[in-house]
């Protein structure tokens, strides 16, 4: 286990530190284990039980690829949804500066050539009030065999047919996160304009409980805002609908 | 109770999110209950819903009865009893419990979020089927 200072970046450094270990269940329990200082990164090379959702597996190999969950404070979180926006502007972020084009599938899934290449999962303690914030990211940077997932999942390596170097994504997307926190602090809430104006749904039909709708928007508390054929307009948050059904 | 009331009463539970209902009066007793919020229908589907986003201020608040503790949801969410299908339950009724340990999960926008016990004291009752809508404030557990 190797500890280090983040290098100083922008006003205010949310990232006290980094741990690095080789080998890791998960790195969201890992944070949870621990009582760890906020600001706190874990990434890992091997994840052993990588999880997504209700303890879905995030599979990776032993290629390198970017797992990562960093330790937020609760101060300052308005609504903790909004995080995950955060991530995921922040991931579209850094692969925009490694040259990939990305789609953010509402709410906190990158897309590209319609392929899974990010999942993120934000998961919170409330002890009688919000007590943290842990936001996991794994990003498929040098992976090239997805075995049955082959068809929905793709890497940075997949797409530009080269190598990445794990350290250098890693801190583009450290220095994106901070951005963010930052201006999210000051009240600023740009993530959310580029979750809404990259949004993979845009276009799209999504059939929720038999009915065809088409996307329209992501309104100001996260849900999606579709419309029917008769034109009349719904909002769901992610609970409510599953978005297997996309077209 | 007369047929009148009764509809009245299947009227609005079929329109709120309540899952489960049990009224007595005057030694008549009704029970309503539907199906989870995942199962519903098309047409009761097109209904928008307004998702509660946690925020600082929202709080689980332990609530004192009697000698039991009731844990309120402290935000509107799918409820989870474990930490995958797969996986044991947190806990149990029955379960001995500290302050600070983990009962269940209420999922809200993807976020998943990990319910502390408010304090000390065993499970008494888990009044939430797994995968079910909880509302804030709802009782979802009793400790004591």
């Amino acid at each position: 286990m190797l500890y280090f200072e983040r290098q100083r970046v922008g006003d205010k450094v949310f990232v006290r530190r980094i741990i690095r270990l080789n080998k890791v269940d998960s790195t969201n329990e890992y944070l949870k284990r621990g009582n760890f200082e906020f600001g706190t990164v874990v990434t890992v090379k091997e994840q052993t039980a990588g999880k997504g959702r209700l303890g879905r597996t995030w599979i990776s190999d032993d290629s390198d690829n970017l797992m990562m969950s960093v330790l937020l404070k609760s101060t300052g979180i308005q609504n903790v949804w909004e995080i995950g926006f955060l991530a995921a502007a922040s991931v579209y972020k850094t692969l925009r500066e490694f040259g990939i084009e990305s789609k953010i599938k509402w709410p906190n899934d990158l897309i590209v050539s319609n392929k899974k290449i990010t999942g993120i999962l934000v998961e919170t303690k409330i002890n009688e009030s919000l007590e943290s914030v842990i936001v996991g990211i794994g990003i498929n940077v040098n992976m090239m065999n997805f075995g049955d997932l082959e068809l929905k999942a793709t890497s940075m390596k997949k797409e530009k047919s080269k190598d990445f170097d794990c350290d250098k994504i890693l801190f583009a997307l450290l220095e994106n996160i901070n951005y963010y926190i930052n201006e999210y602090l000051m009240g600023y809430k740009s993530f959310l304009d580029i979750c809404k104006s990259n949004s993979y749904l845009i276009g799209k039909k999504i059939s929720i409980g038999g009915r065809i709708y088409s996307y329209m928007d992501i309104n100001d508390l996260g849900e999606i805002i579709v419309i029917d054929e008769d034109g009349k307009t719904s909002c769901y948050s992610p609970n409510e609908i599953s978005l297997e059904d996309i077209y | 109770m007369e047929i009148k009331l009764i509809k009245e009463i299947m009227k609005n539970f079929e329109k709120s999110n309540i899952h489960k209902i049990e009224l007595e009066q005057d030694g008549f007793k009704i029970k309503l209950e539907k199906e989870d919020k995942q199962y519903v229908t098309a047409k009761e589907m097109e209904v928008p819903t307004v998702v509660t986003t946690v925020s600082n201020n929202e709080e689980t608040k332990p609530v004192v009865t009697d000698n039991s503790v009731k844990v309120l949801a402290p935000l509107v969410g799918t409820f989870y009893g474990s930490p995958s299908p797969d996986a044991k339950p947190f806990v149990s009724v029955g379960s001995k419990v500290q302050k600070g340990q983990t009962l269940c999960i209420i999922e809200a926008m993807k976020v998943m979020n990990e319910i502390s016990a408010p304090s000390n004291g065993t499970i008494k009752e888990i009044l939430v089927k797994n995968s079910a809508m909880v509302e804030f404030d709802q009782v979802i557990m009793t400790i004591e």
